[in-house]
């Protein structure tokens, strides 16, 4: 499973912003009682962890028969439908305090959405780059964001952010068989399983959370865990049917 | 009695319109419906779906812009087909689509095997009822490639030439202009039936192709049974058809076409009547075409167009009437989902003298036709089309049309 990066790099900086706390170098009036604080929960926040089995991943999607094609097209390349998003279903105190703006990539490669499933934060701006030699158009028609890219060639970007929370279930017009999912969220207490089906949900604030697991089959399974006061990690594995 | 059966059967398909329509609907916000084909076996069968829904006002009768045949109007049409991709081996594929018309029993529509001999190199053999190599409209069999609802007439209007009954004069053919629907000639086949189009799009030939590719060129050759007017199961003309199409793509999103056809056309059932009747030209039954094609695409915008020359022998006359179709036509999408389209379209024929007075031997056909399209979901399309249709000969000169078409595929 990767890293989760953005939040280890957001916890570095708050943590160099904070500096040492009191009692251990004594105080220091440089530092602002809002960054102590934040030092404090960085301290004490916990991480979910688990795996997340998917019993029946949806099947590849194919293309349409073809029929008017006058020879066979591309190989069909396999994504890997096993992957699941898990977050936090009501985010804690401070969960929308992140920076931002943030970046993402969503490439085209051999007709393919690369990566299938792609996690986000609200205000983060996906960056959809052409691999291929042929056009693609990318779009959505969700309400989450409705956008269409319009066709562009091999070594072109276009981009789009995201500023509201919710599923987008994105397109190549040109494409049929080529299909990806953007969850866009509300806070940063997210996470997609790795190939072993492993997530980490880091920087957790102790507290009473709703852990869900979503996969693009329709399965969808929560429940409840608890991060102590004192931090440390919980499990929670889930099997989505 | 006809006029009430008419009524009844317009009265049907825009009952079965407007049902289909609620329907989807009905379910379409829910995002219910299946978004792609469906999959077995590992991928190994595909099967898709293809509806449309076609209304449209006033009736095209009497007029007959639209009409495929007698019976088939393609502004008002229900249609429904299943395709299917059977992959036996990485080298070989069985594919296949079966079509309903207006409720009608289904039909097959392609059925052809694809076999690559070579795994790594560009070339393919198909064979059976195949995609028509010639030109890049026919091979648009998807309702949703096209962003307009007409055909360009190239494709579909009916021309006064048939392949089983021929005039016996100039004077034979001359009264048949702009009667395309329904033609009648003394020779051959004498109850009135359909004439040809330029190729025809609503059926495809019976034979074998190969393409062949390299970096941008690819180039596809045929042998089939028909011709492109009259593309058959079973050869009836005593000849075969040879075609061929080179296709450049220079950059993406930029393709351009050149194709050529030569065949036989005239049933071998008229030919007995051509015996010690008139001249009979070299290319007496046979077809001959040429024509070339270009796309372009980038951003919001899609630009199509095509220009095609046919020519056909008949053995009773000492010219060959030819006819020359082109059209334009291009998409902008103005909004996510939403798209604006144009066509202009136009279609004329060659000259001949008779009595003291030069004629095109059928009635030239100028179409213009604008629309707009929305898609409720991906695969779920709503289009509404006006067009308009002049025509310097025939009962009915001028009509404006509009229509409403539904889309759903899977």
């Amino acid at each position: 499973m990767s890293p989760n990066w953005r939040l280890i790099a957001t916890s570095i900086v708050a943590a160099a912003m904070a500096g040492p706390l009191p009692g251990e170098m004594g105080a220091d009036p440089i530092f602002s009682p809002e960054a102590r604080e934040l030092s404090k929960t960085l301290q004490s926040a916990g991480v979910i962890r688990g795996r997340v089995e998917v019993r029946k991943p949806l099947a590849q999607s194919e293309r349409r028969p073809g029929i008017g094609d006058l020879g066979m097209s591309l190989a069909r390349e396999v994504t890997d439908r096993t992957r699941a998003v898990v977050y936090l279903e009501s985010a804690p105190a401070g969960a929308f305090d992140d920076p931002g703006p943030f970046r993402a990539t969503m490439d085209q490669r051999n007709e393919t959405f690369v990566p299938h499933v792609l996690a986000i934060s609200v205000g983060t701006t996906v960056d959809f780059p052409n691999s291929d030699q042929t056009y693609h158009n990318v779009f959505s028609l969700e309400k989450t964001r409705r956008f269409d890219l319009g066709r562009y060639a091999a070594g072109r970007s276009k981009s789009i952010r995201f500023d509201r929370s919710g599923i987008v279930r994105v397109f190549c017009e040109i494409h049929s068989h080529m299909s990806a999912f953007i969850l866009v969220f509300g806070h940063r207490y997210f996470d997609i399983t790795g190939a072993d089906g492993r997530y980490q949900i880091a920087g957790v604030p102790p507290g009473r959370y709703t852990v869900v697991a979503w996969n693009e089959g329709g399965a969808r399974e929560s429940r409840v865990v608890v991060v102590p006061d004192d931090g440390g990690s919980v499990e929670a594995d889930f099997m989505l049917q | 009695m006809y006029k009430t059966r008419q009524r009844s059967n317009v009265k049907g398909q825009i009952l079965a319109f407007a049902s289909g329509l609620m329907l989807m609907a009905s379910v379409a916000p829910a995002q219910t419906l299946p978004s792609g084909p469906l999959s077995f076996g590992d991928g190994r069968v595909t099967v898709a779906a293809d509806l449309s829904l076609t209304a449209s006002t006033p009736d095209d009768r009497g007029a007959w812009f639209n009409y495929t045949d007698y019976e088939h109007n393609v502004l008002r049409l229900i249609r429904f087909g299943v395709s299917a991709s059977v992959r036996i081996t990485d080298r070989v594929a069985l594919l296949g689509e079966v079509r309903s018309e207006n409720g009608n029993t289904f039909k097959p529509y392609a059925g052809y095997v694809r076999v690559r001999p070579w795994k790594n190199r560009a070339f393919d053999i198909q064979a059976g009822r195949i995609p028509p190599i010639f030109g890049a409209f026919a091979r648009r069999a998807y309702a949703a490639d096209h962003p307009l609802i007409g055909y360009p007439l190239a494709y579909q209007y009916l021309t006064a030439l048939r392949p089983d009954a021929i005039p016996a004069t100039v004077e034979d053919l001359l009264r048949m202009r702009g009667r395309g629907w329904l033609t009648s000639y003394p020779l051959g086949q004498l109850t009135p039936d359909r004439g040809m189009p330029l190729v025809t799009a609503s059926r495809w030939d019976t034979g074998v192709e190969v393409r062949a590719g390299s970096g941008p060129l690819k180039v596809s050759a045929a042998v089939t049974n028909g011709t492109l007017s009259d593309p058959r199961a079973r050869d009836n003309n005593g000849g075969k058809q040879i075609s061929g199409r080179v296709e450049w793509r220079p950059a993406a999103g930029f393709i351009f076409g050149a194709s050529g056809a030569h065949g036989a056309y005239l049933a071998d059932s008229v030919k007995p009547f051509t015996v010690g009747r008139g001249p009979v030209p070299s290319a007496a039954g046979r077809q001959q075409a040429v024509g070339i094609d270009v796309e372009y695409s980038r951003d919001q915008w899609l630009a199509r167009g095509e220009v095609i020359r046919s020519q056909w022998g008949v053995p009773t006359l000492s010219f060959s009437p030819s006819a020359l179709g082109m059209f334009a036509e291009a998409r902008y999408k103005i909004w996510p989902g939403l798209f604006v389209a144009g066509r202009v379209d136009r279609l004329t024929f060659s000259s001949v003298r008779s009595d003291d007075r030069t004629l095109t031997w059928d009635a030239p056909v100028s179409r213009f036709e604008g629309g707009l399209g929305f898609y409720l979901q991906r695969n779920l399309l709503i289009k509404g089309a006006y067009q308009r249709n002049w025509r310097d000969g025939g009962r009915v000169r001028d009509r404006g049309t509009g229509a409403l078409q539904l889309q759903f595929w899977l």
